[in-house]
């Protein structure tokens, strides 16, 4: 109903953030991954969100950073190859820890609209009553 | 006597009726749009069905998720709950005075 | 003459009625967010109350709600439970019961006003 919209639009933007806090969460998880040269190296994932056309957000996309890695000398590593290279995964770890206190602050502020809509729909519910 | 707050809600003040002279001269209330009381009573009562219709139209709207604000509704139920008040009390103002006025005559 | 059967009275009770039946979905659904296998389900008496007001059919008698399977995606242990979703509607439905509840009290009052 169009007179719990401000509900809706809230609940879009708690699943958006939940999303994105499960991708930096993932990333910071596997900043320190390593894998031999021949394999990928663990892809950063970036969660793009766009508008909703009848208002809210939406995850619009969840795209994977370079697969390249830092290529990293490591001799005495398991998994490191002739040259004693391996992947290190490319995890900007002050960007990704920015990101999290954003996404946090955005997950909290939608909290509030929830709570300021069940307030505002309970006064309206009390208009005219003694 | 002017209550201007009764006014804004639709209603005609009270003007007593002037007896004896109903059929050469019609007293005219300072603001209605017909000048006996029956008139008066009549008009209150439409304004008081539509505010009625209003109300239970928003209801209808609310009970089937097609409101758009809840204060719509709750407002327009004010409003009727209100008029609904005021034109039970003019009406038992009105039939007090007229049993009054009927006591008058026969005693 | 009767009250009970005013068309609006119908409509008020078919709105509770449903809102009733949804609440208790709801409570179903969120109660088995773990259960593998379990599907959630949801309440439609909206489209057959709106139906009934405007093709005038209200006047016979309630309308009966519709219990539908919800489609959000399932999860590998076969669940597809979304608990925000359930959690949005929960509080909807809960304010959507006071709203009609309420015109259902402003209703009868209406009725003891003028009936003074």
């Amino acid at each position: 109903m169009g007179a719990f919209d401000m509900l809706g639009i809230a609940n879009t933007s708690l699943g958006m953030h939940q999303t994105w806090l499960d991708a930096l969460a993932n990333n910071i998880a596997n900043a320190n991954d390593v894998t031999s040269t021949d394999q990928a190296a663990f892809q950063t994932q970036m969660v793009t969100a766009q508008a909703r056309p009848d208002g809210g957000v939406e995850v619009s996309g969840i795209a994977l950073g370079s697969a390249e890695g830092v290529l990293t000398y490591s001799p005495d590593h398991p998994l490191a190859d002739a040259d004693g290279m391996v992947r290190a995964a490319d995890v900007d770890m002050s960007s990704q820890m920015s990101q999290l206190i954003i996404a946090q602050r955005g997950f909290q502020a939608s909290v509030q609209t929830t709570k300021t809509a069940q307030d505002v729909y309970a006064s309206a519910l009390q208009i005219g009553r003694p | 006597m002017s209550v201007s707050g009764i006014e804004a809600a639709g209603f005609t003040p009270y003007v007593a009726p002037q007896l004896g002279v109903q059929s050469t001269q019609r007293p005219q209330g300072p603001s209605g749009p017909s000048g006996d009381f029956g008139g008066m009573v009549l008009d209150g009562i439409e304004r008081l069905e539509g505010v009625q219709d209003r109300a239970e139209g928003l209801a209808a709207q609310a009970a089937s998720g097609t409101l758009s604000n809840i204060h719509d509704y709750t407002m327009a139920a004010t409003e009727a709950a209100v008029t609904t008040q005021l034109t039970v009390a003019v009406r038992n103002k009105a039939v007090e005075a007229f049993t009054e006025i009927m006591r008058m005559q026969v005693g | 003459m009767s009250f009970a059967t005013e068309p609006i009275t119908s409509v008020l009770h078919s709105a509770l009625d449903g809102l009733a039946l949804r609440q208790r979905v709801i409570a179903d659904n969120i109660a088995n967010v773990d259960t593998p296998g379990f599907r959630a389900t949801s309440v439609d008496f909206e489209s057959s109350l709106q139906a009934a007001i405007s093709d005038g059919s209200i006047v016979d008698g309630r309308v009966t709600a519709q219990m539908l399977p919800t489609d959000t995606p399932v999860g590998e242990n076969g669940n597809n439970v979304d608990l925000r979703k359930e959690t949005l509607s929960a509080m909807q439905s809960q304010f959507q019961y006071q709203m009609v509840s309420r015109a259902v009290s402003d209703h009868f009052e209406l009725l003891k006003t003028v009936a003074q």
